[in-house]
């Protein structure tokens, strides 16, 4: 039995882990690609901190980043998820994947496969993509080759 | 970098790299913090983005993105040698998870974005003030217009006056208020 509750207060600290250069611009900002919902849905997948702590989020993050196509793992990217909430979109725990794994959802119906949003939501849905990317605090990575997390406690902007 | 807009620009001007500075006061929207593209002087890179879009495998970004067709490509392709053609400033090219491309501008004016699917696009540009302007037409028959509206709406002469730029709007388009 866990002691992770259920709900997700708003004080807690979500982390999205950051690969270059999908998700970070050259001047280490992120973009908003990196909130960007996976394929088919409206979700991305999150991380909660700091019962996931950062070694684990780390490496959680290498492990899709030998994935993806020429992707780096960089850092992580932390927000709280009261921060989320102001922006429109929700996040709840999602332990049926991990335990500590959570989804970020944006409310948005996914677009057909193949075929982009209508261009009003679109706009509606990268204003909102802008708005985390703005929000949330890059926690980079000191040391990406290594297989702990050495930057320290990671920290959140203040609204 | 020091930004001179006493300079007349070259109509084919590539995106113009944020300064700290400008990034640092408070934005009027949320777009004002989105990085601003590299700093590109041909369409070579965005071709070589492209690319890495059509050889990108299903799965390419871990959480089950779908690869990009070979239509999709084609329609981005041709979309890129007509901005090439118009001398449009050089966008950054990406691919999506659902299996599109998008094109994309940042400048200090606002953004637009450029979708391209298997059979429709959908387009805005959203300035920093200012209502946005939308397109949506055949994937495969992208047409210059939304090239006039980056080129006027995002980088417009530096010699204009500030305060007004001249945009002159194709009927197809609609403006979202």
């Amino acid at each position: 039995m866990s002691d992770l509750p259920l709900e997700i207060s708003d004080d807690e600290t979500i982390v999205r882990a950051i690969y270059f250069p999908k998700y970070l611009s050259k001047k280490n900002e992120i973009k908003r690609q990196a909130f960007k919902a996976q394929a088919g849905t409206d979700q991305v997948s999150v991380m909660r901190y700091p019962f996931l702590d950062a070694d684990f989020c780390k490496s959680k993050g290498k492990e899709i980043a030998a994935a993806m196509h020429a992707e780096q793992f960089r850092g992580l990217a932390a927000i709280k998820a009261g921060q989320i909430r102001r922006t429109g979109s929700s996040v709840t725990d999602s332990r049926d994947v991990y335990l500590g794994h959570a989804d970020i959802s944006h409310g948005f119906a996914p677009a057909p496969p193949g075929e982009p949003p209508p261009a009003e939501e679109a706009l509606r849905i990268d204003t909102r993509l802008s708005e985390l990317a703005r929000r949330a605090f890059y926690n980079a990575d000191p040391d990406p080759e290594s297989e702990k997390w050495t930057g320290g406690e990671l920290i959140t902007k203040t609204d | 970098m020091i930004l001179d807009y006493s300079i007349n620009l070259p109509f084919a001007l590539t995106q113009i790299e944020y300064r700290q500075e400008l990034a640092d006061r408070p934005p009027t929207n949320v777009f004002a913090n989105t990085p601003v593209t590299a700093y590109r002087d041909n369409y070579s890179a965005a071709f070589e983005e492209l690319k890495v879009c059509e050889e990108l495998d299903e799965n390419w970004d871990g959480y089950g993105a779908k690869r990009i067709s070979s239509s999709v490509c084609s329609n981005a392709r041709r979309c890129l040698e007509t901005l090439e053609t118009t001398a449009t400033p050089i966008p950054e090219v990406l691919p999506n998870p659902n299996g599109t491309i998008s094109l994309e501008w940042q400048s200090r004016h606002g953004v637009g974005a450029l979708e391209i699917g298997l059979t429709r696009y959908s387009f805005y540009a959203k300035p920093d003030i200012g209502n946005a302007i939308l397109l949506e037409g055949d994937a495969t028959a992208i047409t210059s217009d939304f090239a006039t509206v980056v080129t006027e709406m995002l980088y417009p002469s530096a010699t204009a006056v500030a305060t007004i730029a001249d945009i002159r709007i194709p009927l197809n388009v609609r403006l979202a208020t």
